[in-house]
This record gives C-alpha cells, structure tokens and sequence, in this order.
C-alpha cells in the first residue's frame, strides 16, 4: 500500500510516497537520484547496494523503506564530492582503487563502517571486514590499500 | 639574426591565409551542413573517416575535444587515449576531452575488444592529433614564410625555436574551426571496419624516445566521480517519460510462450504486459513496481530441453557436431617428433563455461519513435549493437543511434547489448522511453558465455628436456557466436540471423618445438558464447602450461629448466628470470616433499604470451591443499610482465593485479551449471568468486620495454594464472588437477 514516508537522508530530510515494502535501493536511486548504491543483486550478496544506517553497513536492495524511517542514512554522496572528498574516498583516489567502479560506492561504505567500528584494523581485518563485497574488476588489492592508507591517516568516521 | 615577429594581427586577422577553417556560425553550417564539432546538444556531425574535424576538434580556449568510437571497459582507455592525443598534439594532458562511442559524434572504430584499444583504437586519434599539429605548424609557417622547422610546439602553443617569446596558441589560431584537413584510411575491409579502422600517418609520429605524457602515471580521469557516486553509468540514465521493464524468461532455452495470465498482474499500478511472439515482458512507472509484476505474471511454455546433461559435457564437446574443423600453426612432422622423443604423454584438460558476472547486471535504456531511436547502452561495440537493433526494429540505420554509457566492469561482451534490445523491443511496443536493468538471474542464466573446452595434448621430449613434438586439439563452441545478429530478444520475437564467426582459437605455442601443430575444432554451441578475458588463451594456456610441467615432472626436469630449455626468445626468458629471482625458486627437483599431512605445499610456474604486441607474463603460485576436503588456497602470488612500452605505469598495474585477481577466481571457482533446460547458476552464491579473504599475498614486477610497441594489457595477468595454479597443486599432490575449476569436488576426485 502506498504511503508517505520522511526518511533522513545525507542530513536532510526527504518525503517519498511510496508502498512501505519498497527496497530503500530503488527509492534512493530513482525518487531521490542518489546513484551511488547500485542495484548489484537484489539478493544481499554483493553489497553494491551498501548505505550506512546510523553509522553501520546495510544492504539497502533487501532493506524495506518503512524500516529505515527516523534512522540516519548515509550514502556515498553522503561522505563527500569530487571537489570535496571525505577522507576515505581522497585515499580511495590516492589509490586508483577503482576500476570499472560499480562496486566502488559500496566498498567505501563498507570501509567506513569497519572504520567506525575499529579506527585501527590490521590487513586481516579488513580483508575479513570486505569480504562481503564482490568486485569484478579485481581491484581489491587497492581498495585494501586504500583503507590501510586511510587508517594510517587516523581518518575519522 | 631578427627572429620573425609573431604579432597577433599578423597571424589572426590576415587576410583569409591563415582561415584554413570554416566559421562555426550559423551560416556556416548551413553551408556544409557540419554542425559545431564541440556542441554536443548538435544532432548531427558529419562522421567521415578521412576528415580531420570528425576526429578531433580544438576550441579557442585551447580545449581539445577527440572523437572516438571506442569505449572505456572501466579499464582506464578514456585516460591513455587523452594521454596519446596530449602526446601527439602538444597540448597538457588537462586539456583534452574524449567523446566515446556515441553514433552520431563519433567515427566507428568497430569494436572494443581484447585490449586492443591502445593497440589499434589509438591508432587514429594518434594520426589525427599528429596532422592537427602539423597543420597548425604550417598555418604558422606559412603566413610568416617559414620553414615549418623553424617552428616547435608545446603546450597548445606553436613559438619559434629560436625566439621562443614569438608564440601563438592552437586556440587563437583553429579555436572553434575546422582544419579542413584530408586524412588518409590505410584500409577498409569489412574485417577492419569491425575490428578497428587504421589511417596512414603522412607527418610522422613520434618516437618512443620522445615521449613526454606517454609513460606517466596520470591518474585516471574517472575515477573521483566513480569515488564520489556520481559518475554516469547507463544504470543512471533517466529520460523523461521512462517507463521501468523487466524482461519474463523463458523457464527454458528455446521454449514457446503458449499462453498468459495477463490478470496476474492487475493490481499492480500502472503494470503492462508486453508480448512479441515469444518475448514477454513487463513495464510499470515504478521499477519495483516491473520487478513485482515480472515475478507474479504467469505464463504457460512448452517444454524444451536442448542442452547436454552436466556431468556429460566435456565428453558430449568431443561428440557434438562439428562446425569448423580449423587449422592454428602446423610445423613439421608431428610423428617423427614423437618417435625422437625419450618421455611421451598424452592428457587432457578441461575448461568450464564461465560468466562475465559483471557486478551490476546488464542495463538499457531505449527511446523508439516512428522515424527516430536513441539507445542508451553500454555495449563494447556501438556501431555492431546499432545496426543489429536497427535491422531488429525494422528501421533504416539512419533513424537510429547508440549512445554508449560505461556499464559495469565485463571483460567481454555480453547482456549489455541483449538489454538495449529488449528495451527496444519494449519501447517500441508502448511508445515511451523504457529502462531495462536485468535482475541478478537474467544476468547470470542469459548473458552469454565464455564456452565450455576440452583440449587433448600429446607431446613428447627427448633427454635433454627439449620439446620434440607438441601435438595440440582443442573443441570448443566459437567466442564469438553472440557476437551478432544474436540478441536474445531478436530470437524470441523471430528473425534473428545468428552469427557464424569463429573465435577462441589457440594461443601460439611459445616454445620452441620442431613439430607442432594445432587443430581448433569448433562445435555447434548449447549456450550462446561469446568472449571473456584472453579467450582460447587462458583455456589453451592452462593445458600447455600443464602439460609442459607433467613432461617436466616425467623426464625428471624442473619446470623453469626446462620453460628456459625451450624458448630461446630473449622476452620470454627475462620474465621467467625475474619471477624466479621475485620468488626465490629453488629447482623443485631438490625439494623434499611430504605428503602424508593433512594441508600439502606446492609451488608451479607458468609462462604466457598473449594478444597484440605479444605481453609476456610468468607467474609462481604457492598453494595450501586440504587432504580431507579438497579445499585449495593460494598463499603467494609472484609475476613478472613485460607489455612492451607503458602507457600508464599505474594504469597498467591496475589492469594486471585486476587480471590477476580474475584469473585467480577463475581458476579456483567459476564454472557455470545448467540442467537439460537452462543455466541452474543464477547468483552469486551458485557461481562464487574470489572474495577479499582469499586474497594471497602478491610481488608483481613490470618489465618496461621502451623501445618496443604496447602490448595487451589485461590479459597479461589472466592468462597465465590456472596453469600456474594447477601446476602448485600437481607439485602439493603429485597428481595434476586437469579439470577446472579447482574446487574441492575437483581435487578430491584426483586425490
Ligand atoms: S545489490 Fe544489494 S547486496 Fe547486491
Ligand atoms: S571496480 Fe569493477 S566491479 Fe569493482
């Protein structure tokens, strides 16, 4: 049934009118045209679809609009810009931890959750931490010398 | 001595010399019916190979914007082609744009693959950006009655060498013109209208040795907006008006839709069926909405079972009929080679059908008028998928246009073409815009595949370790079957011409080998197949890097003695010695082996030459092997690449740990399943891949070679991956793993 929600995106507040069961996925991307998270699966397997709710990760294709009301959620554009990156994506940049780049967005969510939750994790950590997060492209060497640099630089989150 | 005045008013306001192009006013364009090359809100350009302006235009702020037909695959090809333009024009990196494959800006340069973009996409926009340079020396020249060599360029500046203060700006001097200069085509059969188009350079490129963006590190230009979440994908394209469709599959390959509840979806707002003979589809206004509406609708199909039993296909490739019986290299007598030789064997190996598994499934979007339609796709060939979906709608060529957008990293390709066609399909049966994005199961059942190979070796060597005969036959389905004339939605609403060309050949065997002969036997394909990443290369590749160390381990050699032994090629030899040297390889003929405990050790090499420029890579892998379960670990990875000269040093170890990363996973754990009906492996939990906690440990060392052209790049850390990596597990077990992938239902088998 279609309802009118405010959901708490990226510090602002944002009035949808959609059915309650909706994936947040497809109401970020299509009534807010935030295209960081990407449809990947729809089945909470790959975590392109990652945003942080209050800080740690979730899968927004699994996550239904209803459940995430009054929550704070952050998605990549959330972080940063391309003129003004947090942190974690600039070492991301640093890096050239990307190539084709559609895992991309849900890598650095991924990341600033683990950040969050351990400023200071070790390569084992992180490779734990990530491997819920598919990349085609292989580029996983740089996204874990992305988070390490990151670390290194005491980013905050 | 008076060096020549460059005054402005001499150079810029003379009369008409130096106007070797039009004005791009309206008048103008009306005249010559060419339209501002940087305007992109423009129509239409007029794409002509042999003209200068379709290639590359410069403004009179002194930006470049370069034309071209290729595509960047997300491996960094928009940055080294602004590299090759800044390069070759004299202009900062900074300043120039590249338009990719866009029907009606760009020129076609065929299609994008096997990492042939800087090998033969460059090709042009080089010759292009060495003939703007030239004419603007000449311009210069010209007015002020010089030799052109007094004059030299840098930075989009044309001075005189020997007042470099006398200076004018490509900007002042072409900004927003034509060059109206003639390029000339090397050639223009159909295999190179397909594969690439070359000109002939008549100024001379620069050498090597001159190089000054060529060979940095420039970061790529898309990687801050793909960090940030804002680069265009085709997944974010939004047209107004757009309706969201999903395509309903078939429960079966090659099944006919009989009938539909087209009630089941009638709560649904705003929910249409879409039938075309047997394409069967749904739009709704809100995506979730064609999502809901593709899950419920009921249909009823016939019943098909077209493919080979499972655990039969290798045996069933051997017995399939046979399409094309080819030829690859055939030297000497392969009989007299084996009867000289002292060790003899003979084995076979297999290679499963794998996927792309692109991340983000196939996505399209189409806008199909009466008289007009724009595709929005991240096809790898736009022109190809254009005049497939132009001949598919019933449309002249003309009337359509393919405007690429980057899709998810494929290394192949694949659905992306197949999704512009079903939305056209879709768009032209409701008149409105449809976005199609294929769901996790469309992309892993339908894409088509990287096809399935069984590859038989005899070989033999004599006591010294040399080679003497290397008698190679593969069967395989062709790389290229989906190629074209082939989109899934063609077939299912009848007409689809299919497509006959043959790929997935061999590799050339490396070694040196009196007698020696491949025999490339295509057979009818189950599963629409089409090319991934070093296709019949990483295939052919693991048996011949298998069977050279079986020979090895028969005759008593070490396998870096004997690869050494048997290529004299000074390329080849310096990577086998730097990986030895970057892994420390000791003569496994002196390692003491134990093999009683529960997790075995091993070690394999494996050498590789690949693609265009022939990339070399040799490769040392350690592996860990659980005795109970089968279950195998790379600990280290160690490779050593030479790709000839390097673009983009960083670029290019991008591409290699990425290549390597794919082969690792493709070796460890990607094989697609499938009943008598359909593929059964649908997500990514049916078709694992590596994941960030199998990453070993990995020392790659580049082998620069300035002095010889680029080479391939992606492949060069694929290919050679699954020999090195089943030859770890032979040296751990004492018994080679022939079939891949190497999972524990695998190595149990042989253990
Ligand atoms: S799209 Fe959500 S986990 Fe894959
Ligand atoms: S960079 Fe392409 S999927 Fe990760």
């Amino acid at each position: 049934m279609t309802e009118t929600f405010t959901l708490r995106v990226n510090g602002r507040d944002q009035s949808i009118t959609a059915d309650g069961d909706t994936p947040l996925l497809y109401i970020l991307r299509n009534d807010l045209e935030l295209n960081g998270a990407k449809f990947g699966c729809g089945l909470a397997q790959c975590g392109a679809c990652a945003v942080l709710l209050n800080g740690a990760e979730i899968r927004s294709c699994v996550t239904p609009v209803a459940s995430v009301v009054g929550s704070e959620i952050t998605t990549t554009e959330g972080l940063g810009t391309v003129d003004k990156p947090h942190p974690l994506q600039a070492a991301f940049v640093a890096e050239q931890a990307a190539q084709c780049g559609y895992c991309i967005s849900g890598m650095i969510i991924a990341a600033a959750a683990i950040l969050k939750q351990n400023p200071k994790p070790s390569e084992e950590e992180i490779k734990a931490g990530m491997s819920g997060h598919l990349c085609r492209c292989g580029t996983h060497y740089r996204i874990v010398r992305a988070i390490e640099r990151a670390v290194k630089q005491g980013v905050q989150l | 001595m008076n060096a020549p005045q460059f005054t402005r008013r001499g150079l810029l306001e003379g009369a008409g010399v130096l106007v070797v192009g039009l004005s791009f006013g309206p008048a103008a364009r009306a005249a010559t019916g060419q339209s501002p090359a940087a305007d992109l809100s423009t129509p239409v350009r007029i794409i002509d190979f042999e003209s200068l302006d379709s290639w590359l235009a410069i403004a009179r702020d002194g930006s470049v914007t370069v034309y071209t037909g290729r595509v960047d695959l997300g491996t960094g090809t928009e940055t080294v082609l602004a590299q090759f333009v800044a390069e070759e024009l004299d202009v900062r990196f900074e300043s120039v744009r590249v338009i990719m494959g866009d029907t009606r800006l760009t020129p076609n340069q065929g299609k994008t693959t096997a990492s042939l973009n800087v090998v033969r996409g460059s090709q042009p926009l080089r010759v292009a950006a060495a003939e703007a340079r030239a004419a603007l020396v000449e311009m210069v020249a010209a007015k002020l009655s010089l030799p052109t060599d007094a004059l030299e360029t840098s930075d989009g500046v044309v001075r005189s060498k020997t007042a470099p203060d006398n200076a004018v700006s490509y900007g002042e001097l072409i900004g927003d013109k034509f060059f109206s200069v003639k390029l000339e085509l090397a050639s223009k059969t159909e295999e190179d209208i397909s594969r690439g188009i070359l000109m002939k350079p008549k100024s001379k490129l620069k050498e090597f040795k001159d190089y000054k963006v060529i060979g940095k590190s420039i970061p790529r230009v898309d990687i801050p907006a793909k960090i940030a979440g804002t680069y265009e994908y085709v997944h974010n394209v939004r047209v107004p008006g757009m309706l969201h469709g999903r395509v309903v599959r078939p429960p079966a390959i090659g099944a006919n839709l009989v009938s539909v509840s087209e009630d089941t979806i009638r709560k649904i707002p705003g929910a249409r069926v879409i039938r075309r003979n047997n394409f069967l589809g749904v739009v709704a206004p809100r995506e979730e909405d064609a999502i809901k509406a593709a899950l419920v609708l009921q249909a009823e199909w016939t019943k098909s079972e077209t493919l080979p039993q499972f655990d039969k296909l290798y045996e069933d490739l051997t017995k399939a009929r046979v399409v094309s019986d080819q030829l690859g290299y055939n030297v000497g007598d392969i009989n007299a080679g084996l009867a000289k030789g002292k060790t003899r064997h003979k084995a076979t190996y297999d290679f499963p059908y794998q996927d792309h598994a692109m991340i983000g499934p196939s996505c399209a979007i189409a806008d199909v008028r009466p008289g007009q339609a724009t595709i929005w796709s991240g096809s790898q060939w736009p022109q190809g998928d254009r005049s497939d979906i132009a001949k598919m709608l019933g449309m002249p060529l003309e009337q359509v246009h393919l405007v690429w957008r980057e899709a998810s990293g494929c290394y192949g390709r694949l659905g992306c073409d197949d999704a512009a066609a079903d939305a056209a399909v879709m768009s032209q049966a409701v008149g409105r815009p449809v976005r199609v994005q294929w769901m996790r199961d469309d992309e892993h059942a339908w894409e088509p595949l990287s096809p399935a190979m069984t590859m038989t070796i005899e070989g033999a060597i004599d006591d010294k370790g040399r080679i003497t005969a290397f008698d190679y036959q593969q069967y395989s389905p062709s790389h290229s079957m989906g190629e074209k004339g082939n989109h899934l939605a063609w077939h299912l609403i009848g007409g689809a011409p299919g497509w006959g060309r043959m790929s997935g050949a061999a590799a050339n065997l490396l070694y040196d080998v009196p007698a020696k002969r491949a025999r490339n036997i295509y057979v009818e394909p189950w599963l629409r197949g089409i090319y991934l990443r070093s296709p019949g290369g990483i295939q052919s590749i693991f048996a011949y890097e298998s069977f050279i160390e079986e020979l090895a381990a028969l005759g008593g050699f070490d396998p870096l003695e004997i690869r050494l032994m048997n290529t004299g090629d000074s390329r080849d030899q310096d990577v086998l010695r730097a990986v030895a040297r970057l892994s420390a390889w000791e003569s496994r003929k002196n390692i003491k082996r134990d093999r009683t405990g529960s997790v075995l050790t091993g070690r394999g090499l494996a050498l590789a030459r690949y693609g265009a420029g022939e990339s070399r890579s040799a490769l040392v892998v350690d592996v860990e092997v659980e005795r109970a379960s089968g279950h195998v670990r790379v600990t280290d990875v160690f490779m050593a690449f030479d790709c000839g000269l390097v673009l983009n040093p960083d670029g290019l170890m991008n591409q290699v740990e990425g290549g390597l990363v794919q082969g690792l996973s493709r070796a460890l754990h990607e094989q697609v399943h499938f009943d008598r009906k359909k593929v059964t492996s649908v997500n990514w939990l049916d078709y694992p891949i590596l994941t960030f906690d199998e990453l070993p440990k990995a020392k790659l060392e580049l082998i620069p070679r300035p002095d010889i052209a680029w080479g391939s790049a992606g492949e060069a850390g694929t290919v050679a991956t699954a020999g090195a990596v089943a030859n770890a597990v032979f040296d751990a077990t004492g018994k080679h793993p022939r079939r891949l992938p190497l999972n524990p239902e695998h190595i149990k088998a042989i253990l």
